[in-house]
């Protein structure tokens, strides 16, 4: 009797490890703006949508995305910046292709405390903040006070898009501080009234701070098309994508339940192609 | 005298047991010896291994900067350095006007920010009976707008509206009337008593009916004439133009200054084109070779035949440089005549009753004193500018050492100068220093020599706990308690003696050293209470003997003696301090630039390190920068080692 009890324990374990082993993980590296709340999310919606697949999701900035593409130790990747030339470089020399997906849109907002009288500025206003120009209140119609600028650090991939879209590429002035996150500037332009930061869309509903309108236009979703700072947001791929991680990528790009998701989180939903 | 022949003497040597002829006493010895060895070959591969990353650095950043001279950057950048300057004056002056308005608009300038600020604090508090009402009001507005209303219920939806908009109001008078200037998220707004109350009903009805008060109105009104008064004054007025001129100056030359850009960027993408070239050309051979397949083959020999590896003819790409120079100096010469008649316009600093505009008048002053020959002499540097001369080795080099910009990942140059974060990090670690010094050494000699043994008891395991907190955590302390802290109490009037105060942001080098005072404490009491106590007893004896009290003592005879291990205590704090990370990382801000007072943001050695080198590519030049940085760090770290051993040996 009892070595049929065995018998049977140990086949019934190994049916479990099969419909274990059944299950597809997909494995997802790469950029903290992405992967800290909407990769997730999708990730749960897509499971309850009944498709049997665990997700593992690490998130430590968009640089990661592609040196574990290239070491083969993701399925694929997210990056809220294109892909670099070298970096492009190192994936032609293993012989591997990389391939781009836009995974959404993020807006980059300009926030300011929310005691500040000033709510609106141009884009070169935005530009001479940032590259040190303007440095007093007084300069761009608000009460008199030494800008404070906060900006990301130099690793971040918001740092080098804000450059790109608010900054004609000019260089960040000596006098801003750089932080590490998007929470740490929302923390710190909150508690500074005569502060400026900028943080991605999903940010802006802090306490104590206020987005600025740049060139008359608030960042909004329904804003996305005319307002000047916005960027795209990547999944890459080495090669088409096939299997599970095709499906997910699709689904999560191209349907509605995801958009839903997605402009939940304060970002924007890829376009229609 | 014989040996005693025992088994349980570990180190006589003929006991026990005997491998290739090691018996337990030098196993034991070899072990230890080991250890030791291996420690020195460690730190002789961390030596080697930071040297054998940066050493790379100094011919990348040469070539680097050669780049940028072919390209025509480094032309640009003469004329955009004029720019800024002009830039500047205009800035300098609007200011001027801002801040001699704030001054003689007094307690008048600060009520609508008050405003501000109040209601917004007041609308977080009563968000749920905001809430209510609008939903009541809605539901009445709908009544009220139907063709045939049903009367009850209008009156009902009527009643009820008054009822939650009374209470709204009777929320929002609690809420206003707890606020006071003290509540301010900036204290130097508090204005004038008077205006309080005022500022409390306006608030109230402002909610209520969501229009502008009369009071707001009023004060609107009263600000705009007051304004007006003031720019009709004549130094006033004249300024204004004089800031007009100086506006004028700028557009012509930026408008230079943005089309050069424009095409120096362009030379200097093809110049990185051709040089990265190469690595591309390496990089589709390496896949030609693994790839299999016909199709992929013939892509990627496409691809190659693509890139371009002629070297891009910098004299040709440069020549709109060159032939620029005949508008610079046209530019030149007007920029210059406008200043001049703005300058005579620019009124004397006396007659501003404000001191931040006296300030930024003296500033003007300055500038006007200085400009005329940053721009002969950047216009001279542009005439003699030749995209084709080298850039020597050593320029580079100083351009590390003593260059007080550190610009990375940039668009158009990298820039890599130490100064910023060493002038950082050697700031934050002096205040720090300074504080801790006299907690910590007089904390040693009282524990050591004067506290009876129960303080002792208590006060020592005390201090050596303070090593024991995480960095980490006191990062956050530092971030959320001792910044806010900082930054309310600088905002009393009562301390604005201080150079420096008021605070503006949270994160500063002060905060920052005063928590590395902290950390380093335990390290400098326990080295300087270990100096205390190589102090020979006899010394102490003979003192008191002598008839000398026990203060006399420890001042008179203690300290000198052992004056060398305190020193040699306070420069090993110095290393821990210069070497500590995370607090630094966090609390000091991160802002890259000299600090000109110890109440600025600023960043460090080590903060840089840990902040970028998470995200460099393996072997590029930012990597090698950063390499290098750590490289100066450790050198910092060794020679202060050095000398405090140094200074121990002397004198002891």
């Amino acid at each position: 009797m009892k070595l049929i009890q065995t018998i049977t324990s140990v086949l019934a374990s190994l049916t479990l490890c099969t419909a274990i082993q059944a299950q597809t993980k997909l494995v997802i590296k790469g950029s903290d703006t992405l992967g800290a709340k909407m990769v997730p999310q999708l990730a749960e919606a897509y499971k309850a949508a009944g498709n049997n697949v665990s997700f593992e999701i690490a998130a430590e900035g968009s640089s990661t995305c592609f040196t574990s593409l290239l070491s083969g130790t993701a399925d694929f990747g997210m990056s809220s910046r294109g892909i670099k030339a070298s970096e492009k470089n190192k994936f032609a020399s293993s012989g591997k292709e990389v391939v781009e997906h836009v995974a959404g849109v993020d807006m980059i907002a300009v926030i300011v405390n929310e005691a500040n009288g000033v709510k609106k500025l141009t884009k070169e206003q935005v530009a001479g903040i940032f590259t040190g120009t303007i440095t007093d209140w007084s300069e761009v119609g608000g009460k008199a006070g030494t800008i404070n600028v906060y900006t990301r650090n130099t690793s971040s991939g918001t740092y080098k898009t804000f450059q790109k879209l608010a900054m004609n590429k000019k260089d960040y002035g000596k006098n801003s501080q750089k932080m590490a996150g998007n929470e740490q500037i929302a923390q710190e332009v909150a508690k500074d009234t005569n502060g400026i930061g900028y943080v991605g869309l999903a940010y802006v509903k802090k306490d104590g701070i206020a987005s600025v309108a740049v060139n008359g236009v608030l960042p909004a979703p329904e804003n996305s098309k005319q307002y000047a700072l916005s960027r795209n947001l990547y999944y890459y791929t080495v090669g088409q994508p096939s299997g599970e991680a095709a499906k997910f990528i699709k689904w999560s790009t191209t349907s509605s339940d995801a958009g839903k998701i997605i402009e939940k989180v304060g970002f924007i939903a890829p376009p229609k192609k | 005298m014989k040996k005693k022949k025992s088994k349980n003497n570990p180190f006589y040597a003929g006991s026990g047991f005997r491998i290739l002829g090691i018996g337990k006493q030098e196993a034991i010895k070899y072990f230890f010896g080991g250890n030791a060895t291996i420690a020195i070959i460690v730190i002789g591969l961390i030596i080697g291994f930071l040297i054998y990353h940066s050493a790379n650095f100094f011919p990348q950043y040469r070539s680097s900067l050669e780049l940028y001279r072919k390209s025509g950057q480094e032309f640009v950048d003469y004329s955009a350095e004029q720019l800024a300057a002009q830039e500047q004056l205009k800035s300098l002056s609007t200011h001027a006007r801002a801040y001699e308005i704030q001054e003689r608009l007094g307690a008048l300038y600060n009520i609508a920010s008050v405003h501000s600020d109040f209601k917004a604090q007041v609308l977080k508090k009563i968000s749920s009976e905001r809430k209510h009402y609008k939903r009541a009001k809605s539901r009445y507005d709908n009544l009220k707008s139907e063709e045939n209303p049903n009367t009850d219920d209008l009156k009902s939806a009527q009643k009820y509206y008054e009822k939650v908009r009374e209470a709204l109001k009777a929320a929002a008078q609690t809420a206003v009337d707890a606020l006071d200037y003290g509540d301010l998220s900036n204290r130097l707004w508090a204005t004038d008593e008077k205006y309080l109350a005022s500022i409390r009903n306006s608030i109230v009805e402002n909610l209520l009916s969501g229009e502008k008060t009369a009071f707001l109105k009023e004060i609107e009104a009263a600000e705009q004439r007051m304004t007006e008064q003031v720019d009709s004054l004549e130094f006033i007025s004249n300024l204004i133009k004089a800031n007009q001129g100086f506006s004028e100056a700028i557009t012509p030359l930026k408008g230079y200054v943005t089309g050069l850009r424009e095409i120096a960027s362009q030379n200097k993408a093809q110049a990185v084109n051709y040089v990265t070239a190469k690595a591309r050309k390496d990089a589709l051979e390496d896949k030609l070779a693994i790839t299999t397949k016909v199709e992929d083959q013939k892509r990627t020999r496409l691809e190659m035949k693509r890139i371009l590896d002629v070297e891009p003819d910098y004299a040709k790409l440069n020549k709109p440089l060159y032939n620029s120079l005949d508008k610079h100096q046209e530019i030149t010469t007007a920029v210059t005549e406008k200043n001049k008649v703005a300058f005579a316009l620019l009124p004397d600093a006396s007659e501003f009753q404000s001191k931040i505009s006296r300030r930024k008048i003296d500033e003007i002053q300055k500038i006007q004193e200085n400009i005329g020959q940053l721009f002969s002499a950047k216009s001279k540097q542009m005439e003699s500018w030749d995209h084709s001369t080298s850039y020597p080795l050593g320029q580079a080099v100083i351009g590390f050492f003593f260059g007080t910009k550190w610009i990375t990942n940039s668009s158009w140059q990298d820039i890599y100068g130490i100064v910023p974060l060493l002038a950082g990090s050697v700031a934050c670690a002096i205040i720090a220093i300074l504080i801790a010094i006299p907690f910590s050494v007089g904390g040693a000699i009282y524990v050591n020599r004067l506290s009876t043994s129960t303080e002792q008891h208590i006060i020592k395991p005390f201090i050596e706990f303070i090593g024991a907190i995480p960095s980490i955590v006191l990062a956050f302390f530092g971030v959320v308690v001792l910044g806010t802290l900082i930054q309310e109490y600088s905002q009393s009037p009562w301390l604005s003696w201080i150079p420096g105060f008021p605070v503006e942001g949270r994160l500063t080098i002060m905060n920052a050293g005063l928590l590395l005072a902290l950390m380093s404490v335990p390290t400098i009491f326990t080295l300087c209470e270990d100096a205390l106590n190589n102090v020979p007893k006899a010394y102490k004896e003979a003192s008191l003997a002598l008839g000398a009290t026990k203060l006399q003592t420890v001042t008179k005879v203690i300290l000198p003696s052992c004056g060398s291990g305190i020193i040699a205590a306070i420069l090993l704090g110095f290393g821990r301090i210069i070497g500590e990370t995370m607090v630094v990382l966090l609390v000091m801000g991160g802002r890259i630039a000299i600090p000109q007072s110890f109440t600025d943001p600023a960043h460090s050695m080590t903060g840089i390190l840990a902040q970028e080198i998470g995200e460099v590519d393996e072997g590029s030049l930012h990597w090698g920068a950063l390499f290098m940085v750590g490289l100066v760090l450790f050198v910092i770290a060794l020679s202060l080692n050095y000398i405090s051993q140094r200074i121990l040996k002397k004198f002891t």
